[in-house]
């Protein structure tokens, strides 16, 4: 038997998780299903042109949240977190693996499918990159401050409105910066400086959030 | 050994190092340790081959013949492509013991290994706990009832728990 390497485990991680998410694909439909089901509500309630892209960012929001609570619960539930904290391999890794997964089921395809989301809130044609580039990199944020919440609350019965409340105002910052990107592409000025900004806070989210997710299941597991 | 309700999973957790707080002694671990609890980390949706070779304990990557060799030990191997969420409760915790089977660790701690099995399935388990420690690992196992494995220096502790 041979020793298992770092990057062939978060492989491993990846791959499981894959294959889950695609065997139970309500967990990876429920988010688009709701991005896209909301969304088509305010034309609805607010007339046939909305045209404000800071309505695309809260749905999106808040479909992350839809989803960030079971990020750890489901392993939690079945002792396999008990596996993931006891393996010599770093917590810190598995936890971005954890958060890859979690994003490509949630914030990637929202991403993916927000310019059809512009045409319909009939935002400019300018304004349609930068729309999907601030989605992929906020979204990533969104990921990792919601697996922040989701290991504090994983060991509690009903986390799921704890978590809201502890990190809906964490997504301030990237509500903000996201919504000006695209703002700022649709009066025609530069987009790149809220973007950088988004880009820094992901980079900052990406070095520092495993050590808070690693400690907040270490936390979890005690009670 | 120990009723209900009197610490042996909690003893097996601060052992396994996953509580660290709220007890007195400190626990010294220098060599890898496998844990086995309750719950047997296994995913329903996954197969029993996919549980084994995707499993995240993290310490070695078993082969596929290594896999199919402790699979057969435990009367498994037809099961080798059957989702986990088809198969009983006794069959599932002999799937969670041969990953542990799969692994080279020195310490194996055991919360309760023997739950739901049938006499033949204990007596096939017994006999690839006693080869680990006849090849020099150690063990600490929690049950309720009288463990045999012939050949092998076994301290029984009875916990008192609470009054």
């Amino acid at each position: 038997m041979r020793e298992l390497g770092m990057l062939e485990y978060l492989q491993r991680i990846v791959r499981r998780q894959f294959i889950l998410a695609f065997r139970v694909p309500s967990e990876f439909a429920i988010p688009i299903s709701f991005f896209i089901m909301v969304l088509a509500l305010f034309p609805l309630g607010f007339g046939p042109v909305v045209k404000n892209s800071g309505v695309i960012w809260i749905v999106a929001l808040l479909a992350s949240l839809l989803s960030s609570d079971r990020i750890f619960k489901q392993d939690y539930d079945d002792g396999t977190l008990d596996q993931l904290l006891m393996s010599p391999q770093s917590l810190f890794g598995s936890s971005l693996a954890y958060i890859f997964v979690h994003w490509s089921q949630t914030g990637l395809p929202l991403a993916l499918i927000s310019p059809l989301v512009a045409i319909m809130f009939d935002l400019p044609g300018s304004a349609i990159l930068p729309l999907v580039v601030s989605l992929l990199i906020g979204t990533v944020v969104l990921s990792l401050i919601g697996a922040i919440g989701a290991a504090l609350t994983v060991g509690l019965r009903k986390g799921g409105a704890l978590v809201s409340l502890i990190i809906l105002p964490l997504y301030v910052p990237v509500l903000i910066f996201g919504k000006a990107s695209v703002e700022a592409a649709i009066q025609g000025s530069f987009f790149s400086p809220p973007l950088a900004l988004l880009t820094a806070l992901a980079c900052g989210a990406v070095a520092f959030a495993p050590f808070a997710i690693g400690a907040g299941l270490r936390i979890s597991m005690e009670i | 050994m120990g009723a209900n309700g009197c610490g042996k999973t909690t003893l097996m957790r601060i052992l396994a190092g996953l509580i660290r707080y709220g007890f007195q002694g400190r626990v010294n671990r220098n060599s890898p340790m496998f844990f086995m609890g309750h719950q047997l980390a296994l995913k329903g949706h996954l197969t029993v081959l996919e549980n084994l070779k995707l499993d995240i304990s993290g310490w070695s990557a078993a082969s596929d013949e290594l896999i199919l060799e402790v699979l057969t030990q435990l009367n498994l191997e037809c099961f080798l492509h059957s989702f986990v969420n088809t198969l009983s409760i006794g069959q599932q915790r002999k799937v969670s013991l041969a990953r542990i089977f799969l692994t080279d660790h020195l310490v194996w701690l055991l919360d309760e290994p023997f739950t739901s099995l049938d006499k033949s399935s204990i007596s096939k388990v017994e006999v690839c706990i006693t080869n680990h420690l006849l090849r020099g690992g150690a063990l600490v196992i929690t049950s309720h009832q009288d463990i045999n494995l012939p050949n092998v220096d076994l301290k029984v502790v009875e916990l008192g728990g609470r009054e």
